[in-house]
């Protein structure tokens, strides 16, 4: 009993610790950004805007690799059912193999579903960069491509509500892994 | 004049020696290479007649116009040098003739660096001649890597014959 | 023989990408900031294994005037394939040629007929003569499982043109499918090899990628060798032993003009370019040493980059030019060392086993290409920069000079096979592979060949 407790706290405090690093980790790449940005801002402000959302994203994965921390999944759905549409997915994703920096080819799309768990629309949800940089577009599509060929996906058909939208992320970085 | 015929006699005792123990000298020297292997069979006969019907190209390859190296290396064995040497008394004895002295690669290296190692051991070559005197305005060094063999073959034997400095008259 | 195929993207393919843009936009006021923001109701699934395999496509036949395959459409849709299979990144669905495609690039394909194939894009297109005698092209790829249109284009051609064009499309298809750069439009300069392996005649060719239309660039009066690629593509430099005395020179691809290179006091040779094309480094061999120099292209000044007793030769720049990988003795046998573009800080970088020779920096900078020598066998394999990572590519009793597509994906090299006594044997031959390891094909040539190196893509 005690052990157990002893092992939660101990794991609370890793988890506190975890997210100070992270936070002062955002920090200092906030300082380093805004600094940045501010010169760039003298230069051209236009295109700052860009450069800040593309830095931004930078910096959300710089710390996400940093941290080596899994997005926590502990929802509405399940493990096991999380598990599920993750080996279903495994098979129709195909990403273009060693996709030159596929550390920075993470894909976040939106997928709304009807009551069969049929695939009834895919979102992708960085439009801006999908226009402008082809690798990400091909990135994209890919990850499209695999949720639409999935379909339907392995979903308890009783409980709609739960996954009616679901936001996936793909990341590729399994490729440069292998 | 008398020590350089006994070097000369010494040389290509030296040279008949060095042939006996190998399979066959047969082309190991491209356009000389009739002659060279003629002369090992005969090498009693070169000293009576020394240049008497001889061109000065065939008195080279009757020498030894070639000297060989061991893999990767430029190093100069004692049969090279002592070819050498001879080479070097035939060209004080023929004071008009210049030679260029072609340096060569076996085939199991890349074609760059041989390029570079059989400049090197043409250099190498070159510097032994002219440290027995030879005057080094009248030597021209030419690398060819791997690119003209003089033995045909993939195997040890040609690899040992091609790795040569080779002594050409120009 | 190159003139430019004018190839543009359909406007009308655009317009309509964008429509299902802008509606998407509408059906989605959800506006998001910075891509890792987690959705507010929906928990957020990450998927982190996939499949990594060629892409299964279906290139139908082009159709002529009548609507059928015609064919100089069946021409093109061959010319493609090619490419595309030989990138390792695609592999072409051979039975598509049962399924009829639709009579006009412009009508939808039924997709229902295409997908039990396992495709999962499509390519379609029409060649039709014009009233010009040219050949109007027209294009559309298509994401089968997603019904989407990927890209379309259009262009022009005179019969000439029909290989360059259909090398054009396949680079289409290839960067809006894989988001990278493609590389079938470009060319291969190599020395094509002929006669008896001690008196081999050797000569400057030129071929497009897949290995058409060679020409020769020299008659074979000289010994030539190591033919590189200007990143400005009409030049290439190259080894030439004219007059014997070899030295690195500088041809014009077009016109065919050759210049000696620079005045130097011994064996220039191992050209390559900079990727800006503005220098040039090399080696000189004088006096048994061999050296690594530098020159400015645009005022011939010559700069020593190494200074040792030993071989340094087969320099080749970084992308960023910052670096040089190159090749040495100096620690005793043939290995691989990277030093700073001043010639500073030199430090070795191989360290498997074995002689490692012929480094050469990856475009997109990451990677290096080798040859090694072990145990009686030569390897063609890639390593990080650093050194770490050496994974074997090919091997044989001889493969040796890799070099990469400008996309930095497939590398090209030549393999020989050993002599007999007789004289027979010693063929040499281009071969290419993926990076991934996979799809190793030999290059057809018109008689023997080596000393690959592959063009920038063509303006």
């Amino acid at each position: 009993m005690t052990s157990k407790l002893q092992d939660l706290t101990e794991r609370k405090k890793q988890q506190r610790r975890a997210e100070q690093e992270k936070e002062k980790k955002k920090q200092e790449a906030k300082a380093k950004l805004n600094k940045l940005l501010e010169k760039q801002a003298k230069k051209k402000q236009d295109t700052a805007d860009a450069d800040r959302q593309e830095a931004e994203e930078k910096i959300e994965d710089l710390i996400g690799q940093a941290l080596n921390t899994p997005r926590k999944t502990s929802g509405a759905l399940g493990a096991t059912v999380i598990d599920q549409l993750r080996n279903h997915l495994a098979i129709c994703w195909s990403p273009p193999p060693g996709a030159a920096g596929a550390d920075s080819l993470i894909v976040d799309i939106i997928v709304r579903l009807n009551n069969r768990a049929e695939v009834q629309d895919v979102e992708i949800v960085d439009k801006a960069r999908m226009n402008r940089d082809s690798t990400f577009k091909a990135a994209a599509r890919a990850a499209r491509r695999a949720v639409v060929d999935c379909s339907p996906l392995p979903l308890p058909l009783d409980n709609h509500d739960t996954w009616k939208e679901l936001q996936f992320e793909f990341d590729p970085r399994f490729i440069t892994r292998s | 004049m008398t020590n350089r015929i006994l070097v000369l006699i010494a040389a290509l005792g030296l040279l008949a020696a060095c042939e006996t123990a190998s399979k066959d000298s047969g082309d190991a020297a491209g356009t000389a290479a009739s002659s060279s292997s003629s002369t090992s069979a005969s090498a009693s006969s070169a000293d009576s007649s020394s240049s008497a019907a001889q061109t000065p190209a065939e008195e080279l390859a009757s020498i030894g116009d070639a000297v060989f190296f061991d893999y990767d290396s430029s190093a100069l064995s004692d049969d090279a040098k002592a070819t050498l040497s001879a080479q070097a008394a035939f060209l004080a004895a023929n004071p008009s003739i210049t030679i260029t002295v072609e340096g060569h690669c076996d085939e199991r290296g890349t074609r760059e660096y041989n390029l570079a190692l059989g400049e090197r051991r043409a250099s190498s070559a070159r510097d032994y001649l002219v440290a027995q005197g030879v005057n080094a305005a009248r030597i021209k060094t030419i690398s060819y890597g791997k690119e003209r063999p003089s033995f045909i073959g993939s195997n040890p034997y040609a690899y040992s014959k091609n790795r040569r400095a080779v002594s050409i008259i120009k | 023989m190159m003139m430019p195929t004018p190839l543009r993207l359909m406007k009308t393919a655009q317009m309509a990408v964008m429509a299902v843009l802008a509606v998407l936009a509408t059906l989605m006021p959800m506006p998001m900031t910075g891509g890792g923001v987690a959705f507010a109701q929906t928990e957020k699934i990450t998927i982190t294994e996939g499949s990594i395999e060629p892409t299964p496509i279906g290139i139908a036949d082009f159709t002529d005037e009548t609507g059928k395959p015609g064919v100089l459409g069946r021409q093109v849709a061959e010319i493609i394939a090619n490419d595309l299979n030989g990138s390792g990144m695609f592999r072409s669905e051979d039975s598509a040629y049962l399924i009829p495609p639709p009579s006009d690039p412009s009508i939808k394909p039924d997709f229902s007929e295409w997908a039990p194939l396992g495709v999962k894009a499509l390519l379609v297109g029409s060649a039709t003569e014009n009233s010009n005698g040219m050949i109007q092209i027209v294009f559309i790829l298509w994401d089968v499982v997603t019904e989407r249109e990927i890209i379309a284009g259009e262009g022009e051609v005179s019969e000439v043109g029909l290989r360059r064009i259909s090398h054009q499309i396949a680079d289409l298809v290839f960067e809006s499918w894989t988001g990278d750069s493609g590389y079938f439009d470009t060319r291969i300069v190599f020395v094509e090899e002929s006669g008896p392996a001690d008196k081999r005649v050797k000569r400057l060719a030129i071929m497009d990628q897949d290995g058409h239309n060679p020409t020769y660039l020299t008659n074979g009066s000289s010994l030539v060798l190591t033919p590189r690629f200007s990143p400005l593509v009409q030049e290439i430099a190259y080894l030439d032993y004219f007059n014997d005395e070899p030295s690195v020179y500088l041809m014009n691809v077009s016109t065919g003009r050759s210049e000696l290179l620079g005045s130097f006091p011994g064996m220039t040779f191992a050209p390559r370019f900079s990727f800006d094309g503005k220098k040039l480094i090399m080696s000189l061999a004088q006096n048994g040493l061999t050296d690594i120099y530098e020159m400015d292209l645009a005022t011939q000044q010559q700069r020593q980059l190494t200074n040792s007793p030993s071989i340094d030769t087969s320099p080749s720049y970084s992308p960023d030019g910052d670096k040089i990988v190159f090749n040495s003795d100096r620690g005793g046998s043939q290995q691989i060392y990277v030093m700073d573009s001043n010639g500073r800080n030199v430090r070795r970088i191989s360290f498997g086993k074995g002689r490692y020779a012929t480094p050469v920096w990856s475009p997109r900078g990451d990677i290096i290409a080798f040859t090694k020598m072990h145990k009686g066998e030569f390897f063609i394999g890639v390593m990080n920069t650093d050194g770490t990572g050496e994974r074997l590519l090919a091997r044989g009793f001889l493969v040796e000079a890799p070099t990469w597509a400008p996309n930095g994906r497939v590398l090209m090299y030549f393999k020989q096979n050993p002599t007999n006594e007789d004289g027979s044997g010693g063929e040499s031959y281009l071969y290419r592979i993926d990076i991934t390891g996979f799809n190793e094909r030999r290059m057809i040539t018109p008689s023997f060949a080596s000393d690959p190196a592959w063009s920038p893509t063509l303006p």
